[in-house]
């Protein structure tokens, strides 16, 4: 009796079975095309003679040799230090400190974090016209010091090449701080309460309880914020698109404009495969282990 | 919580003092947060005469609306000259097909990724997982030439399937580790009830997955809305979206500078994000948070 | 209703064996209780039955019915989840009702199938409310429901008091053996708390490490343990195990036990005849609490067979009813239950009773009953 019955639902249970891979091939076969074809696309094309147009021609290192002979490339690899080192600090110092003042049992507390906060949901090219806009030297923030009468401030960064990659920085630290300011107060709310009240206990003072036991406790947060703004950092391309276009000239270009440059504005397609080869490397280098660790971390408390 | 009230030695003014200090710390981050918005819409509501004279603080003697309008319907985007609006349902006819199918691929991956495991369900999601971490200049170049081939080149089509191509990483971590917390005993129950595989999908797991939803919708929208790399480089001319067409408008150097329909502009452009965060921002919080509670 | 029969089933994860050749069967009406620690494969075997998993060999029989490669479906089972696995976006009535939908049941019967349970579990008022604002016992309800609407041939039961507090399982425990005993079902009910599994079964298996240690009906299993694990796993507090030797004095068979000073030599009246063969031979002697008494009186002892012995009192623990007296004889901490007008103070000496009836003895190297 069994026999029928047991060939059809052998049959249902496979399709069953087998559901669950076929919904997830279509978004798993595209990723093996889109990510990890073109990755390797990129990546020959980067050892090709590809410069208007692509061409398989091997080429060998002749591009990554030419990249890194252009000076242009050197000053977006030193802008990149510049920038991605400030921004990190600045936003880690900022979003520490809001996060330890909004964590005093504040008022407002929500209409406070809600302001921190926006900016991370405006478009970098927004945030870049406002702020292009603000430090303008002729209208914007300089003029308005003037008319207060402070007639000696000069704040031309913008349009001074050794300085217009710190306007990069400022914009970028005003739209991303408080984005690590949430997760630093989101880290301080999980911290046990009883090990701050046993601290509070033994006589610690409330700076010491910060530094001593509640700070080195979220240290973790502190990897995950670096690792979610140095990604941030090596993809920055917008910002400096609205903000300085790069300029003056190419002084405030980054791996990203270059890239972009020159594949899509100089036609040379190999130059601008490999430099996005370089970025990718870059990255691969700050999550790679990062990612590595917490999953082993993970398996380790799971 | 460690605050100052409750873990203070000193009681009295001094107590009182630190307090003042601490809330007048947070003001003034708080108008440094606030001040580019401010300037923003200030200048959008002046006239250019008054942007020449006055100064970028002073709030606008005269309210008007005529940057905005000009912005809307006039703007000049390369040599079109139709303003952002154009633009605008540009970016709303990529942003919405885009966020819906994303959002929709990653919880019927997250659903089979966690409730119907099978061997090596945790390879396929890590590979999916990495497509999360790339510069996306790397894949710039094959992209355009695929976009070209299937003749979705400067379309919105294209963009809508770029978009969905490079957000399904994130949409399927969202759900996965969400459905990772889901008991799989309902999924048991269900299939003891006679419920396959899309019946438990469709009834069970999708009704209670609002939380996550919202998260989704908001980090794709807020992604995809607020997108530029894709846009340029693979949509010109009339099928832009409005961030392109907003960074076009501000760096024309033809003709005289209007601040007031720049500010104006970046407003309309900022603005759905901005109430997206707004009106939404709570459940975003909540719902990311959600998941990890009976992890 | 229909009878169960599991026929050398296995169940190996690659490597590793979780359930080796387990061998069952229960008649129609039956309450099987699956006990063992965690681990033991108690959950896996359910699973089997029910079907969520596939066994790596042998046979499931539901009446006659080989039901290895049915789908869950199929199987005629329902199934109570110790999270109770209630749909959290469907109301009470949905819940129950939901199998009964997939299955097509039309809705006139549908309702009156609910009704009917809602009824028989009193769960009436609740059957418009959504599972979160059940409460605990509310929830458990709700779960028997949904299995009970389905008229199943088996019920399948997967730890499901272990989420109640103490007072609500007792309660629970009653109400589903009243209901056993009322609706007559098939039942597999898994747990890892032996109580329940003595209260609760007609016939209990005794699981450890995949290996279905014993089968037998609660009585046997708590009179007659196959082996030390069982004896020491049901029954609380614990069986004693006493390292002894099995001595024989003109055919009289005694168990000895070594002490400083004399060593106590208890005699066994009625010996089966297995005992002859470990005669001058080490055995784990094992007793039970309730066999360890305050001294009894001559007129006490209808039938049972009591040896008397003296030792210092260590500890004393009252329950109430019974006061656990613990002593130490051969370097291990053994309880005695003594009634509480007859209990020590520690640190005194005291005379037991120790009834030779009731005892068991282990073969050392095996841990197997002789």
């Amino acid at each position: 009796m069994g026999a029928s019955q047991s060939t059809e639902s052998n049959l249902t249970a496979g399709i069953q079975r087998h559901l669950s891979k076929i919904v997830v091939a279509p978004s798993f076969a595209a990723s093996l095309f889109f990510v990890y074809g073109f990755i390797l696309w990129t990546g020959y094309m980067a050892f090709s003679k590809s410069r208007m147009l692509p061409v398989w021609d091997w080429a060998g290192l002749r591009q990554y040799e030419r990249l890194w002979q252009m000076e242009r490339w050197h000053v977006a690899i030193e802008n990149l230090f510049i920038f991605g080192g400030l921004f990190i600090v600045a936003c880690l110092v900022i979003g520490c400190l809001l996060a330890v003042l909004l964590d005093q049992r504040i008022r407002a507390e929500g209409v406070l974090r809600t302001i921190f906060l926006y900016p991370m949901a405006l478009s970098f090219i927004v945030t870049g016209t406002v702020w292009k806009w603000l430090l303008n030297p002729g209208l914007g923030l300089e003029s308005a010091m003037h008319d207060l009468g402070w007639t000696s401030f000069k704040f031309d960064w913008l349009i001074n090449s050794d300085m217009a990659i710190y306007t990069v920085v400022i914009a970028a630290v005003w739209q991303a701080s408080g984005f690590v300011m949430a997760m630093f107060l989101a880290a301080l709310r999980g911290v046990d309460q009883d090990i701050i009240r046993a601290a509070y206990m033994d006589g610690a003072s409330l700076p010491r309880i910060y530094f001593g036991i509640i700070i080195p406790s979220i240290r973790p947060v502190f990897l995950s914020a670096i690792v979610v703004l140095a990604h941030l950092a090596v993809k920055s391309f917008d910002l400096v698109i609205a903000l300085t276009g790069g300029g003056p000239g190419y002084s405030s270009d980054l791996p990203a404009t270059f890239m972009y440059t020159m594949a899509f504005q100089r036609n040379q397609l190999g130059v601008g495969a490999a430099s996005a080869m370089m970025m990718l490397a870059t990255v691969m280098a700050i999550i790679v282990p990062y990612l590595y660790s917490e999953l082993r971390g993970g398996k380790k408390n799971g | 919580m460690a605050d100052i009230q409750t873990y203070s030695h000193d009681a009295g003014w001094k107590n009182v003092v630190l307090r003042g200090l601490l809330y007048l710390v947070l003001i003034l981050f708080a108008l440094y947060y606030l001040f580019p918005l401010i300037v923003m819409i200030s200048t959008s509501l002046k006239s250019l005469d008054e942007i020449r004279e006055g100064s970028l603080v002073s709030l606008p003697r005269v309210i008007t609306f005529d940057a905005w309008n000009y912005a809307w319907n006039e703007a000049c985007v390369g040599v079109e000259c139709t303003g952002i609006k154009l633009y605008f349902w540009n970016s709303v006819k990529m942003a919405i097909p885009a966020v819906l199918i994303s959002t929709f691929l990653g919880a019927i991956n997250g659903y089979a990724l966690t409730k119907f495991r099978f061997k090596g369900a945790n390879i396929v999601f890590a590979l999916l997982l990495f497509g999360c971490f790339i510069p996306f200049q790397v894949v710039l170049l094959p992209m355009s030439q695929v976009l070209g081939k299937l003749g979705l080149a400067s379309s919105t089509s294209g963009l809508v399937m770029v978009h969905v191509v490079y957000g399904l990483c994130f949409t399927t971590l969202f759900f996965r580790n969400y459905y990772v917390s889901i008991p799989d005993e309902l999924v048991k129950a269900a299939t003891i009830d006679g419920a396959g595989f899309f019946t438990i999908f469709w009834r069970i797991i999708l009704p209670i997955s609002t939380p996550i939803i919202v998260v989704s919708v908001i980090w794709q929208f807020t992604q995809i809305w607020n997108d530029f790399l894709f846009g340029a480089s693979f949509a010109s001319g009339a099928n832009a979206p409005m961030t392109v067409a907003l960074n076009n408008i501000v760096n024309t150097t033809t003709g005289v500078k209007q601040y007031n329909v720049d500010m104006a502009a970046a407003l309309l452009t900022g603005l759905p994000t901005l109430l997206v965060y707004v009106l939404a921002g709570k459940y975003f919080v909540r719902g990311l948070t959600a998941g990890s509670v009976k992890g | 209703m229909a009878s169960l029969t599991l026929d050398k089933v296995r169940k190996a994860f690659g490597p590793v064996e979780v359930l080796k050749e387990i061998n069952l069967a229960i008649e129609d009406g039956e309450f099987l209780v699956l006990v063992g620690p965690s681990g033991c494969g108690k959950s896996t075997l359910l699973n089997l039955i029910a079907g969520l998993e596939t066994s790596s060999g042998g046979e499931i029989r539901i009446g006659d019915r080989v039901i290895n490669d049915v789908h869950p479906k199929d199987r005629n089972i329902a199934m109570v989840f110790q999270s109770y696995a209630l749909y959290p976006n469907m109301t009470v009535r949905k819940n129950i009702t939901f199998g009964l939908e997939i299955r097509g049941v039309s809705n006139a019967e549908r309702d009156k199938a609910v009704d009917e349970v809602a009824k028989l579990l009193q769960i009436e008022p609740l059957l418009d409310r959504k599972p979160a604002q059940l409460s605990g016992g509310q929830r458990q309800r709700v779960a028997m429901g949904r299995a009970l609407v389905r008229d199943p041939d088996i019920f399948l039961f997967d730890e499901p008091l272990s989420n109640l507090d103490a007072k609500l399982r007792v309660d629970m425990r009653t109400e589903i053996k009243k209901l056993h005993q009322r609706l007559g079902s098939t039942i597999v009910y898994v747990t890892h708390d032996q109580i329940e599994a003595m209260t609760l079964a007609s016939r209990i298996a005794v699981m450890k490490g995949g290996i279905l240690q014993q089968f037998d009906t609660p009585q046997n299993i708590y009179e007659r343990p196959n082996n030390m694990f069982v004896a020491g796993f049901i029954g609380s507090p614990s069986m004693n195990f006493i390292d002894a030797t099995l001595t024989e004095q003109n055919g009289q068979l005694a168990v000895s036990i070594e002490r400083p000073g004399s060593p106590i030599t208890l005699p066994l009246f009625e010996a089966p005849e297995s005992y002859k063969a470990y005669a001058g031979k080490k055995v784990v002697f094992g007793i039970r609490p309730e066999g360890l008494t305050h001294k009894r009186s001559s007129s006490e002892q209808n039938g049972s067979q009591y040896v008397n012995f003296d030792s210092k009192v260590e500890v004393i623990e009252p329950t109430g009813a019974d006061t656990m007296t613990v002593i130490e004889i051969g370097g291990k901490e053994i309880v005695a239950r003594v009634r509480p007008d007859r209990a020590p103070t520690p640190g005194e000496s005291m005379t037991f009773s120790a009834d030779m009836s009731q005892i068991s003895l282990f073969d050392p190297e095996t841990e197997l009953r002789i």
